[in-house]
């Protein structure tokens, strides 16, 4: 079997799991306006995302679009199997496949600008559960059984344009609209034939903007710095019968270095800040809202199929306790090149996120094709 | 491959791109949905703001059922029947006999019991009516005709009898006027002890009952020398009952049920539409105060129906999916009860929350209109056991914002 049939089987497993699996983001997107998605790769994912502020294939830096010498196409495909504890309950066979990333870029001809357009996730917001507890009505207790659900989440489409001063710095420009929407049903069932079944299907639309603005430095032989620095609107809310709301939604920086020592060996991290407790003052006080950091190193050894390694740690930015919850995840992923034109990298992550009531612990396979017409 | 094409593969695998969910546990508040599903009950004791009493929907002698209730109760009833004519010869279908009739055996009186109170012994009084009944005949006009000497016979409904058939066979001269009277028999039907039994009348559709109130004339015949017994039968040409309308006494509030069907239309237009049209009412329950224990015969318990209305057209307003009994919200009334009545009406709140066209309006009739002497009388919205409304309500959750 040649290496792109093997590619072709493992996309179309993955689309085929999509009718026999069950699905849902992480248990800590329950809280705030959901779950912050990554705009990241698989090939930077197999480096635990240590080169997206770098990865051209990546949307966090709008300066890396210079990296284009032609049309690229690129997206991704990927499946989380999650499981959980909280309590004393340990949920298993959560899983969730997604398309997380899906980029077109290239350059513009005739000029020295780059572009690159993008969609990618923001926020996820999908969730299922069931609770079961107590009412008192009319003075009688009654059993109640409430189940929530939401499907849906905010995507981040960026248009992003750069170019190169001199072949040495690449500065980018982007701008980006937030758009989505969630299915949100609310449901309480009775005990008591009495009380009629309340049901609540809402649609929220969510809408937003962003700008922002990097730069990648090549310093010398080998070494390359990158920064960036985006922020956005505040992300408003509609729903059908109440009035628009809005969150604040944070302040993003980037940065990163990048090292390539010997020619079969990169050595790359990026690191990312962003505020998100400007939103607290939008959530109401049974949730904390936390600035969050998301540190990532990889190692990438080799050239024609390289060995990704990679590690990432990560504070979560929405927590029912004044207590922050983070995320290790240990990464690895290796590239393929097929007929010149066909790239495909796999990336596997296994995360452990804890703190804040609950252990998640989550493996993470995603496979990304880009294409050069 | 081109470009575009390239393109627009990445697109529909976007738009398809999807995921399926399984339901786990919620583990709150730490993993549960900010917000909470807030249940709310309120008293609106201003609700209803005006109320009509509208009378004449169903009379006794187009009911389903005819009701024999004793005096021991507020509705004391007797039933009038008026059976189809016999000939002066045998008009039956045995063509070996000679029509000239010798002599008349016996009639035998047969009813349909559809129900009946629960004590034994019941035991009804047949009366030779000297009028033929109509429609127009009352309490008074028939009393007299149920004096002990115009007592025919009885017919005892043994007590295993919930429903069906029963039967009494008379002698000729329990009718000693039947050649007079042109061979038709009119009865009086009266219970003495504190009980009552519904019958089935010439109205009825209930197609459970294939025998309704007839009489049977057993005559011999001659046949070729012989004389032989052969029977002939007549139904119900006509049949009604009345009340004593002592029972009911003058009416003190709103009347609902009785004969004939009387049935009240409450408004409720003070409702704060917030309410109605935004929230979703879990459960709406109409609480009356009987301004009286409810009237009937002994023993009866009827059924206090709320119906939402199609339009406001007063007396004539048609009630919202009649024949649809879930639609109504109802409520068993007990005769001689004077507590509080709880209909549920959640649908009706309901119908209006769907159209907002719909009159903000409750229709209240009883179940079984006019066929029981069975009447609720209820306080008016000025007085102080106005009708009240209890509303469980959820507001729409809200996703968490400013």
């Amino acid at each position: 079997m040649t290496p792109s049939r093997v590619v072709v089987l493992v996309l179309l497993g993955l689309l085929a799991a999509r009718g026999r699996l069950a699905a849902q983001n992480s248990v800590y997107g329950v809280q705030g306006v959901g779950f912050p998605g990554r705009a990241v790769s698989a090939e930077s994912r197999g480096l635990g995302g240590g080169n997206a502020a770098f990865d051209p294939g990546s949307a966090l830096n709008p300066a890396t679009a210079a990296g284009y010498s032609g049309v690229r196409a690129s997206m991704s495909a990927a499946t989380a199997v999650r499981r959980y504890t909280a309590y004393d309950s340990t949920i298993t066979g959560l899983v969730e496949t997604r398309f997380p990333l899906t980029m077109v870029g290239g350059r513009i001809t005739g000029t020295p600008l780059s572009f690159a357009v993008s969609a990618a996730p923001y926020l996820e917001r999908s969730f299922d559960f069931q609770t079961t507890g107590t009412a008192v009505l009319r003075g009688d207790t009654v059993t109640v059984t409430d189940r929530v659900s939401s499907d849906g989440g905010m995507s981040d489409l960026r248009g992003a344009l750069a170019f190169r001063v001199r072949g040495m710095i690449a500065l980018g420009a982007a701008v980006h609209v937030l758009a989505g929407s969630s299915k949100l049903r609310v449901q309480r069932e009775f005990s008591s034939s009495e009380y009629r079944p309340f049901s609540q299907q809402s649609d929220l639309t969510f809408t937003g903007a962003g700008v922002s603005i990097g730069a990648v430095a090549s310093l010398a032989p080998g070494l390359q710095l990158a920064g960036a620095l985006r922020t956005d609107t505040r992300l408003r809310t509609t729903q059908e019968n109440f009035p628009t709301v809005s969150v604040n939604l944070p302040v993003t920086a980037t940065g990163g270095v990048w090292l390539q020592p010997v020619p079969r060996l990169l050595w790359s991290t990026t690191a990312q800040w962003r505020s998100w407790s400007t939103a607290q003052n939008d959530l109401g006080s049974s949730v904390t809202a936390f600035d969050t950091w998301d540190v990532a190193s990889g190692l990438e050894l080799g050239r024609t199929r390289p060995l990704r390694l990679g590690v990432r740690y990560a504070t979560l930015p929405f927590s029912a306790r004044p207590q922050q919850a983070r995320d290790v995840t240990l990464s690895a992923g290796t590239g393929l090149r097929f007929a010149q034109r066909v790239y495909a990298d796999l990336a596997v992550e296994h995360s452990t996120r804890s703190g804040a009531g609950a252990n998640e612990r989550v493996w993470y396979f995603a496979v990304g094709i880009a294409v050069v017409p | 491959m081109s470009v575009p094409r390239l393109l627009g593969l990445l697109a529909l695998v976007g738009v398809t791109a999807c995921k399926e969910t399984v339901t786990a546990p919620g583990l709150c508040p730490e993993f549960c949905l900010a917000g909470d599903i807030a249940v709310r009950d309120t008293v609106l004791v201003d609700a209803i703001v005006a109320e009509s009493s509208f009378v004449g929907y169903r009379f006794a002698h187009t009911a389903a059922t005819l009701q024999v209730g004793g005096p021991q109760g507020s509705g004391e009833a007797r039933a009038l029947v008026l059976f189809a004519p016999f000939a002066a010869t045998y008009a039956g279908t045995d063509a070996t006999v000679s029509d000239s009739i010798i002599a008349i055996d016996s009639l035998r009186i047969e009813l349909a019991v559809v129900r009946r109170s629960a004590d034994s012994g019941l035991t009804v009084g047949i009366y030779r009516l000297g009028i033929p009944p109509d429609s127009a005949t009352t309490w008074a006009g028939v009393e007299p005709f149920f004096a002990d000497t115009a007592l025919a016979g009885t017919l005892s409904i043994p007590d295993s009898v919930r429903s069906g058939s029963v039967s009494v066979t008379l002698p000729p001269s329990a009718f000693p006027r039947f050649e007079a009277d042109s061979f038709k028999v009119s009865i009086g039907l009266r219970v003495t002890s504190a009980a009552f039994v519904d019958l089935m009348s010439v109205d009825s559709g209930e197609a459970a009952f294939q025998v309704p109130t007839r009489i049977h004339r057993f005559v011999r015949l001659d046949s070729s020398g012989t004389t032989v017994t052969r029977s002939e039968v007549r139904a119900a040409n006509f049949d009604t009952f009345v009340g004593d309308p002592a029972g009911l006494g003058p009416s003190v509030g709103l009347r609902v049920g009785g004969l004939p069907a009387a049935r009240v239309m409450l408004r409720a237009d003070s409702i704060p539409r917030s309410v109605v049209d935004s929230t979703q009412v879990i459960r709406a329950t109409l609480l009356l105060v009987p301004a009286r224990p409810a009237v009937g015969a002994p023993d009866d318990t009827f059924r206090l129906r709320a119906h939402a209305l199609g339009a406001d057209f007063g007396a004539k307003s048609p009630l919202l999916n009649e024949a649809d009994t879930a639609a109504a919200g109802s409520a068993a009334v007990p005769v001689g009860s004077q507590d509080t009545i709880q209909i549920d009406v959640t649908h009706v709140l309901l119908s209006w929350r769907l159209s907002s066209k719909l009159p903000r309006a409750i229709m209240l009739r009883l179940d079984r209109e006019a066929r029981a002497t069975a009447a609720v009388e209820l306080y008016s919205s000025a007085a102080a056991g106005r009708p009240v409304l209890r509303l469980t309500y959820v507001p729409p959750y809200r996703f968490p914002g400013r």
